[in-house]
């Protein structure tokens, strides 16, 4: 195993930072949305369709991800406090 | 185009071509492109977020999984932006193509009026000039070219715009397609739901009068137009001769004509292996022009077979029999060649067609007519004789004194055209208003095939 270096706040501050790029992933710019029977419109409106779900998919990714961080940083935390805490203990 | 706004047969009405919009496919184009950035950049903070929580060090195996796997999601992020780059590139295209197909369809309604013809809302096109008895049949041929000028340009558009969003829906799938390692089911995070391209039925309106009369008097006018092949759902199929143009399938769809080609078709595919592409296209050649009229002889092949190159096709032409020949296809096929081609467009491409080719029915094929003799016969077959009094004519066609319909062509019988096999006693317009099926389908069929000759009926007999 590496090293491990970490600092649990700086990480907690990454899962913030991350979770807001996923809330910005999944407020794209809504679409003008065209009402015209053409069917390009319908291609377009297609497309803006898959967008909207890959928006949504990318967001869920990244804030899925920023959750992880979180959960490592308050893990990293536990684990230093309780080696702290076992170590006061023995000594 | 609004819903209201489309034609007979499916085509745009006049109106509708004139305010045909792209606007959606370039702000479309520019939203993609702006989304791709976006979601390139947002994924690029958002490992950097993991490389360097909070501008911290953080190093680990947790640290080394957590980048291995942001840095594929990238990857996925970037595919997924080229191909919304990429939609947008071909929206833009699109673009072009559909605003360069509606400045030829303006350019075709344009002509006609230049020349003296008003076209109306349903693209009909009717003379606008008092009538000439001795211009009357170039007059009439002139009108049925230009209703077939508008026409063809009219679908073109339709078709080219119809490509545009077949390729943007194709792009939506591939994006749906391109996916972040582990994720499973589509349709548990909110999948893309394609969006149908369901268009409105234009209903009778309360101030649609006039434009209803308009239409049925384009329908007359059609007739001295030669645009009574004004585009109706229960025409033939454009390429399935057992269906009618809305898709249905009906009795009168099934002439012994269509039949005979589709076999002669089935049956040059079965000897190259070679498939046929059996739409119909509008071929011109830079050697060849109407005799009457001076401009481009047209030439509609009923099929196209590939070269193996590029775009390039030969010309298939299907008949019943080999005593079936047309001295205007015969010379327009016989300047084709690899070095002076036709071309047309297909698809919305330009293609040459380096070769003409006549096929026939396979030996011992027998129409559809005379397979069943429960069904009254069409196409004739036997001659003359046997085309106007079969049983199921309605009783106006047995009538000797049914009158010449308003508009057409004098009595001229030393210009009477040849057409093959098809004896009858009825004119092409009588056989359209006898309400019968089959005897509409073969009357329009006469109808197209003088149009694609350039050649006026002055007989009034076919």
């Amino acid at each position: 195993m590496a090293g491990v270096s970490v600092d649990s706040g700086g990480l907690q501050s990454g899962s913030v930072a991350s979770d807001e790029i996923g809330s910005a992933l999944a407020t794209e710019d809504a679409a003008a949305g065209s009402s015209r029977d053409q069917p390009s419109s319908a291609g377009v409106r297609t497309l803006d369709a898959a967008i909207t779900s890959i928006r949504r998919r990318q967001s869920s990714r990244v804030t899925g991800d920023a959750s992880d961080m979180a959960t490592a940083a308050a893990r990293y935390r536990d684990s230093d406090e309780q080696a702290a805490s076992d170590l006061s203990v023995t000594m | 185009m609004s819903p209201a706004a489309v034609a007979s047969g499916g085509l745009p009405s006049r109106s509708a071509i004139e305010g045909w919009e792209t606007t959606h496919l370039s702000a479309g184009a520019s939203r993609w492109r702006q989304s791709a950035a976006e979601s390139e950049d947002l994924f690029a903070r958002h490992r950097q977020n993991i490389n360097a929580p909070g501008g911290t060090v953080w190093e680990g195996d947790a640290k080394d999984a957590a980048l291995d796997r942001v840095t594929a999601d990238l990857v996925v992020v970037r595919s997924q932006s080229d191909v919304l780059r990429e939609a947008a590139e071909s929206a833009e295209i699109g673009a072009t193509d559909i605003e360069a197909a509606q400045r030829d369809a303006l350019s075709a309604i344009t002509a006609a009026e230049v020349d003296g013809f008003r076209v109306r809302e349903d693209l009909s096109v009717a003379d606008a000039r008092p009538t000439d008895i001795s211009t009357l049949a170039a007059r009439q041929t002139a009108a049925v070219e230009h209703a077939e000028d508008i026409r063809w340009a009219a679908e073109r558009l339709m078709q080219t715009d119809a490509l545009v969003g077949e390729r943007l829906a194709a792009k939506a799938a591939d994006l749906e397609g391109i996916r972040f390692d582990g994720e499973v089911d589509p349709r548990d995070d909110g999948t893309v739901q394609l969006v149908d391209n369901e268009t409105e039925t234009p209903e009778p309106e309360a101030d649609a009068g006039p434009e209803e009369s308009d239409t049925e008097a384009g329908q007359q006018d059609a007739a001295e137009a030669g645009s009574d092949e004004a585009p109706n759902p229960k025409d033939p199929h454009a390429t399935d001769p057992n269906r009618s143009a809305d898709g249905t399938y009906g009795p009168g769809n099934s002439g012994d004509g269509k039949a005979a080609e589709k076999a002669a078709l089935d049956e040059r595919e079965r000897r190259t292996h070679v498939p046929i592409v059996r739409e119909q296209v509008r071929a011109t050649h830079p050697d060849v022009n109407n005799p009457e009229t001076g401009k481009p002889q047209q030439r509609y092949y009923d099929g196209l077979e590939p070269t193996g190159n590029p775009d390039e096709y030969i010309g298939i032409e299907a008949k019943t029999n080999e005593d079936a020949s047309r001295p205007n296809q015969e010379r327009f096929d016989d300047a084709v060649s690899a070095d002076r081609p036709a071309t047309a467009v297909l698809d919305g491409r330009e293609i040459k067609i380096v070769d003409a080719q006549t096929v026939y029915p396979p030996e011992g094929w027998v129409p559809p007519s005379a397979q069943n003799s429960d069904q009254p016969s069409t196409s004739g077959g036997g001659g003359a004789e046997s085309g106007a009094s079969g049983p199921a004519l309605p009783p106006s066609l047995t009538d000797p004194g049914l009158p010449q319909t308003e508009g057409s062509a004098p009595l001229s019988p030393a210009d009477t055209p040849r057409f093959p096999d098809w004896g009858t006693d009825l004119t092409p317009q009588e056989m359209i208003d006898s309400g019968d099926p089959a005897l509409i389908v073969l009357g329009q069929e006469i109808r197209r095939r003088m149009a694609e000759q350039g050649t006026v009926d002055p007989s009034g007999l076919a």
